[in-house]
């Protein structure tokens, strides 16, 4: 197993190569620059060429590559060209947390409500609450976040005044740099836009939990522990359920990429200090540093999930073997 | 009845369907049992026969703007007058009499909504159609030929998979968005570019941005393809071809493909739920179709300023969007569940 | 089997009630560890005790972006020069009341005979200080030996050098280069040059003693004196911090207000500065301002709607209601920027002018303010808007809408009834409300014309991109014969508008004007020393430019008028140069405390 994992992380050098490449190229290719105007007014070309130069952006493309690259490598993930006292690192650390906690929460209630539920709906199958179970996880899977999102602010933040409805209840600096201070204040901020962003994923995995474990539940051998009594039952229901995460979990990788693309949205509705708020803004701005940082940043996490899945994968499945 | 009459009655039946039940039967009848599913079949389809008849449904244009009746709430008519008569149209026949507005509302410019929303599912479905072809398209050729060559081509290819597995999808789809916007400006007209720009206007600025949606989400699909190709390869009458002496080309079009193709379909069709929601995210946050072309990500992006005394506008093309995205579920898990119940037998 | 079921749902069912009650569970209530005697010993006890609330008058906010800029020789948006105009002091002040330039830094100035020396003296009280944003202590700075700083000449000659210095990238050192002897040298110049930094035309021969050496007489010089680019920066604080030196803790300012926390991306909070003399102050109140980052206005109007903050734009979809709910809440304010369409004066069919001036004629200005914009607006027949010195009244000079006329003229230009008038092509910047405008245009010039809306191709580009596509150097097959933009004051003298914007040799907006008489007035009033001959002048330059038969190198459409929705308890007179003046307004802090229910 430790080979095939850092196999894994080795192939996965290449590939983050070939991220930056590319989101370099796009980033470079995207017409208009970052010093062409400010607040819907051109900035004069004697200025703009000052800006570029200082900044390098008026060297060669493969030039800029490879300054970019070397300070990478140092840890550097280059300056912030519209806003002069931050570093991208700095924007990083500003927001990253944000997302991550968001994301993270937003898995805890998915997996926390999807996985009970999809149990519940498989060990009752075909009665009506397998089929409002079913029926509410795939309207759940349905509703898009965009129109889940402002419904939520109107009837809970607004109507209701139970939750604030903007905001992520807190700031940097975060503990261990990732993790906020829990207190209620925070709770109360995280609440909408967690559903929000929770609903669709805990939707998913309760199809696929049930789907799973109705399949597992049709083997065999599960009809001969039946038979066989309680104590037997309930070691073998044990051994279903692990065999029922099985496609749960393989989808979990998946997942994680529509938890980034699911927290870009909420992050836009709620006004939350995310990654992905800032990375939309970014490329109106064409801050080329933050674009590709931010790519990048995605790009490794998917990577890594991947990899913990995976193994994750082969945890639940004994059949499964790596070398 | 008794249960030996039900039996025989059943028997029957089966006789009537035919001698030889072919698995494409035995798996309509069990998709025919599963009434959500159906219902979600038939709902596309009316989706897509609202969408090919558009302009014989619609009493406005999509852009044609009503500036005396912005924000009009749903249901309520308004007659208008011989004056705007000539907005109002039935399939090019200006009516004369004056038409009433508003099943669904207008929007600020006073558009009528209830046309946008039936023009905008020409662009759901867009979305739906390139970008699950050019998938299914790449997938599935990437995926046979890596799972019929096998051994070496078969390693690296799968290789090549896994290596872009990784790259985030949405981060280089937004930035590619900003690059075909501006190549589609460039003003190319000739030849093969020059049509592909042409038709890129003409769906609002949107194919572009299908194809690549399709382009980078073909990976699950050649695995998938390459997964249903490895477990054919080993059958008999592959053999028996290859015995024959047929070639591989024939192999693969004429034995492989027809049986691989069931599954695949299935699971397009369970992704395209997702590209809709791309393209509405996209548009949401303002790079998807150009003005005035609706699309209901876009429907949304514009109502959602006004959600707090409008919810119409956001509401309308939300629910739209929610039900075409329950109707694809629906029909794709309806789908699955026939073809997997023909396998299994009945539960 | 049941059992398990139900302790799943159970399960289930908890998690999701203790995560509602816990985020239901309250405010911030804070808990003291008490210990109290009882009979038998201590015993320590938790007790609940409700925070203390501040009583500073405060000013809750939002914005829709971070502040990009806090740097003055830097900034370039509306957001920044707010902050720069309460955390520094500028030269001269825009006062709100008389809309005069009166001095804030400076207290009298004299012109040379030739109008080529400024000379201006400075008020030498006012420190520069330090916040510490731990203690919540401001303390003025001192130097090495132990003095303590004020802002003297020297810091404004720093400052204005800095601007023009290349490797600084002052956006807004290139406004003022052209009128600052040497600075178009040096800002022009590949590097850094200690000879070219010399030769720039400002000096300090005193502490209170500022000198200018201008290019040309500018006339309206004084006009540029209230910006924020050439305000005094410390020069100790920049070569200690670098780039960061605006950071909170890092900063050093001289203004009415320090900067106490600015979280990126999230929050900022500027309090008053208790060093400042007092004649400075402003008169208002308020003590403290807190503005969060909002990036969304109707979630912004929404905090509005719950007195959480004081002032909100108003969600275009959202007005309507708003009006009718609030109709003394709503203010309605210019930022004095005009909409226009350019034209390319060089490529047919706009090359003519009575083609020019008959499009221009066609357009119902008054119909299209009302129906798209809301009444967010008024009709521009000139360029330059009121308020600015110079500018005609807003509905003298300038032909308006006149169908009849515009007909006659599109006749006499040989395309009668829009016959034979060749595909035009129109380019405006993305957005739907750009879109808007298009149609709505070119729906008049069909309407009163005849020209069909098929003859015009419309097209929508990112801004930066509009700018590439119409500049000077593309040839004329690839530019559009018309564009949208628009155009809002730096400083408040018409030959920012008609000079800056329309004048032949300005490469910037891609109109390729052949030069002319026109030009060559609006040279003389940039130089003429008397302020009724140059009031005289402009009015000329717009009737040549807009009047019956002038040269119409633009349409201009509309001046832009915002609502806002203000609550009642907040006073203020809002700013439209320079950036708000948050140190003259007031809030009812009782009547805000009721309505937040406190």
């Amino acid at each position: 197993m430790i080979k095939y994992i850092i196999r894994r992380l080795l192939v996965s050098i290449p590939v983050v190569f070939l991220i930056i490449l590319v989101a370099f190229l796009l980033v470079q290719a995207m017409p208009g620059g970052p010093f062409d105007a400010s607040n819907q007014k051109p900035i004069p070309a004697v200025v703009r060429e000052i800006l570029e130069r200082k900044y390098g952006l008026d060297k060669p493309v493969y030039e800029q590559f490879f300054n970019y690259f070397v300070n990478l490598l140092q840890g550097d993930l280059g300056p912030m060209l519209r806003q002069r006292g931050q570093t991208v690192n700095d924007v990083v650390a500003q927001t990253f947390p944000v997302s991550f906690q968001l994301g993270m929460l937003a898995m805890i209630l998915g997996y926390g409500i999807g996985v009970p539920a999809g149990i519940i709906a498989a060990l009752n199958h075909n009665s009506t609450l397998d089929y409002a179970a079913t029926f509410a996880a795939v309207v759940g899977v349905s509703v898009p976040n965009l129109v889940l999102g402002p419904v939520l602010i109107l009837l809970f933040g607004v109507s209701l005044d139970w939750f604030p409805i903007a905001f992520w209840g807190a700031d940097p600096p975060f503990i261990l740099g990732l993790f906020p201070t829990p207190n209620a204040e925070f709770w109360s901020h995280a609440v909408l836009p967690t559903v929000a962003l929770g609903t669709g994923i805990s939707a998913g995995v309760a199809r696929l939990t049930r789907a799973g474990l109705l399949e597992v539940l049709s083997e065999d051998y599960i009809r001969t522990a039946r038979a066989k009594g309680l104590k037997e039952r309930m070691v073998i229901l044990i051994h279903a359920l692990k065999n029922a995460l099985i496609p749960v979990a393989t989808v979990l990788g998946p997942q994680l990429a529509a938890i980034l693309t699911g927290t870009l949205i909420v992050e836009q509705i709620f006004a939350l200090n995310g990654m992905g708020r800032r990375f939309i803004h970014s490329v109106q701005e064409r801050e080329y540093f933050l674009l590709v940082g931010l790519t990048l940043i995605y790009g490794v996490l998917l990577i890594l999930g991947n990899l913990t899945v995976d193994v994750l994968y082969a945890w639940l499945d004994p059949r499964i073997r790596y070398d | 009845m008794t249960t030996a009459e039900k039996g025989l009655e059943q028997l029957a039946g089966d006789k009537v369907l035919g001698k030889g039940r072919s698995p494409v039967q035995d798996a309509v009848r069990e998709f025919r049992r599963n009434k959500i599913a159906v219902a979600g079949m038939a709902f596309i389809i009316f989706v897509v026969l609202v969408a090919i008849a558009a302009p014989l449904l619609t009493p406005y244009g999509f852009a044609t703007q009503n500036l005396d009746y912005p924000r009009a709430k749903p249901m309520t008519s308004v007659v208008i007058t011989t004056e705007f008569a000539e907005k109002c149209h039935w399939y090019d026949t200006p009516l004369e009499w004056g038409c009433t507005l508003i099943l669904f509302g207008s929007d600020n410019v006073g558009r009528d909504l209830y046309s946008r929303m039936i023009y905008g599912t020409r662009v759901s479905l867009s979305v739906a159609v390139v970008a699950a072809s050019v998938s299914l398209l790449i997938g599935s050729v990437y995926g046979t030929i890596s799972g019929f060559a096998g051994g070496r081509a078969d390693n690296l290819m799968m290789r090549i998979v896994d290596f872009l597995y990784a790259i985030p999808t949405l981060p280089i789809i937004i930035m590619m968005t900003v690059y075909f916007q501006a190549i589609s400006r460039m003003g190319i007209h000739t030849g093969f570019i020059g049509a592909l720009i042409t038709l890129n206007r003409a769906m609002g600025g949107l194919f572009f941005l299908f194809v690549a949606i399709g382009a980078l989400n073909w990976i699950g699909m050649a695995r998938m393809a390459r997964g249903q190709v490895l477990s054919y390869k080993q059958k008999e009458f592959v053999e028996a071809a290859r015995a024959v002496g047929a070639s591989n080309g024939h192999i693969i079009s004429r034995h492989l493909l027809p049986n691989i193709i069931g599954p695949l379909l299935i699971a397009e069709s369970l992704a395209i739920p997702g590209y809709i929601f791309l393209e509405a995210i996209l548009s949401f946050i303002g790079l998807g179709v150009q003005p005035p072309t609706p699309s209901w990500g876009s429907m949304i992006n514009e109502g959602y300023q006004g959600i707090l005394s409008n919810p119409h506008l956001v509401l309308v093309p939300g629910i739209a969007l929610a039900l075409l995205t329950l109707a694809f579920n629906f029909m794709g898990d309806g789908l699955r569940d026939a073809f997997d119940a023909r396998l299994r037998g009945r539960q | 089997m049941f059992s398990r079921n139900n302790l799943f749902k159970a399960f289930a069912l908890l998690i999701l009630a203790s995560m509602v009650l816990v985020a239901c569970g309250g405010g911030a209530v804070e808990t003291v560890i008490v210990e109290k005697e009882v009979p038998g010993g201590v015993e320590t006890v938790v007790v609940e005790v409700e925070p203390e609330v501040e009583q500073v008058v405060t000013m809750d906010g939002y914005s829709t972006t971070d502040i990009p800029e806090l740097d003055p020789q830097l900034t370039t948006d509306q957001v920044s020069i707010s902050y720069i105009e309460n955390l520094f002091v500028h030269l001269t002040n825009f006062d709100l009341v008389t809309s005069e330039i009166v001095g804030e830094a400076a207290t009298s100035w004299t012109t040379s005979e030739d109008g080529l020396t400024w000379t201006f003296t400075l008020r030498t009280d006012i420190p520069w200080v330090y916040h510490n944003p731990v203690t919540g202590e401001t303390t003025q700075e001192v130097d090495a030996d132990g003095n303590p700083l004020f802002v003297t000449a020297e810091d404004f000659v720093y400052a204005i050098k800095r601007a023009c210095d290349p490797t600084v990238g002052a956006a807004y050192g290139g406004l003022i280069a052209p009128f600052i002897k040497g600075c178009t040298d040096h800002i022009t110049a590949d590097d850094f040059s200690q000879e070219l930094d010399d030769a720039v035309g400002v000096s300090a021969p005193a502490p209170d003693t500022l000198v200018f050496e201008l290019e040309f007489p500018a006339g309206y010089f004084l006009s540029l004196t209230p910006m924020w680019v050439m305000a005094a920066t410390p020069s100790w604080a920049i070569a200690e911090h670098g780039e960061a030196w605006t950071e909170a803790g890092n900063i050093v300012t001289n203004g009415r207000y320090v900067l106490s926390e600015w979280v990126h991306g999230v929050r900022r909070i500027i309090v008053r500065n208790p060093l400042m003399p007092a004649d400075m102050q402003g008169g208002g109140n308020i003590e403290k301002i807190v503005i969060n980052v909002v990036p969304d206005t109707s979630t912004g109007y929404a905090l509005w709607l719950n007195n959480e903050v004081e002032t909100s734009g108003v969600p275009a979809a959202e007005l309507e209601a708003f009006l009718e709910q609030y109709p003394d809440e709503a203010d309605q304010i210019s930022d004095l920027a005009v909409f226009y369409m350019g034209f390319r004066s060089s490529k047919a069919p706009v090359d003519d002018p009575m083609v020019r001036q008959a499009l221009a004629q066609a357009i119902d200005k008054e119909a299209f303010i009302e129906v798209v914009l809301q009444g967010q607006g008024v009709p521009m027949i000139h360029f330059t808007p009121p308020g600015l010195f110079g500018a005609p009244a807003i509905d003298e000079v300038g032909v308006g809408y006149d169908p009849a006329a515009a007909q006659q003229l599109l006749a006499d230009a040989g395309y009668p009834n829009c016959e034979g008038f060749p595909q035009t092509s129109v380019l405006g910047y993305s957005g739907q409300s750009t879109l808007d405008w298009l149609t709505f245009v070119t729906g008049q010039w069909e309407t009163n014309l005849g020209c069909s809306a098929d003859l015009f191709t419309i097209e929508q580009q990112s801004f930066g991109e509009l700018l590439d596509t119409v500049s000077e150097e593309a040839p004329d097959d690839q530019v559009p014969s018309l564009w949208t933009l628009g155009w809002g004051p730096d400083y408040a003298d018409a030959n920012n508008f008609v000079g800056d914007v329309l004048r032949c040799d300005v490469s910037d907006w891609g109109f390729n004007r052949e030069c002319n008489a026109i030009d060559d007035m609006i040279t003389a009033a940039r130089v003429e020393p008397d302020p009724a001959v140059r009031i005289d002048l402009y009015t000329q330059i717009e009737e040549a430019f807009f009047g019956d038969g002038g040269e119409h190198p633009i349409i201009p459409l509309w001046l832009r008028i915002a609502y806002t929705a203000r609550h009642s308890w907040l006073d203020r007179i809002p700013s439209t140069f320079g950036g708000e003046q948050w140190y003259t307004w007031n809030i009812d802090w009782e009547a805000k405390m009721a309505a937040q229910g406190q």
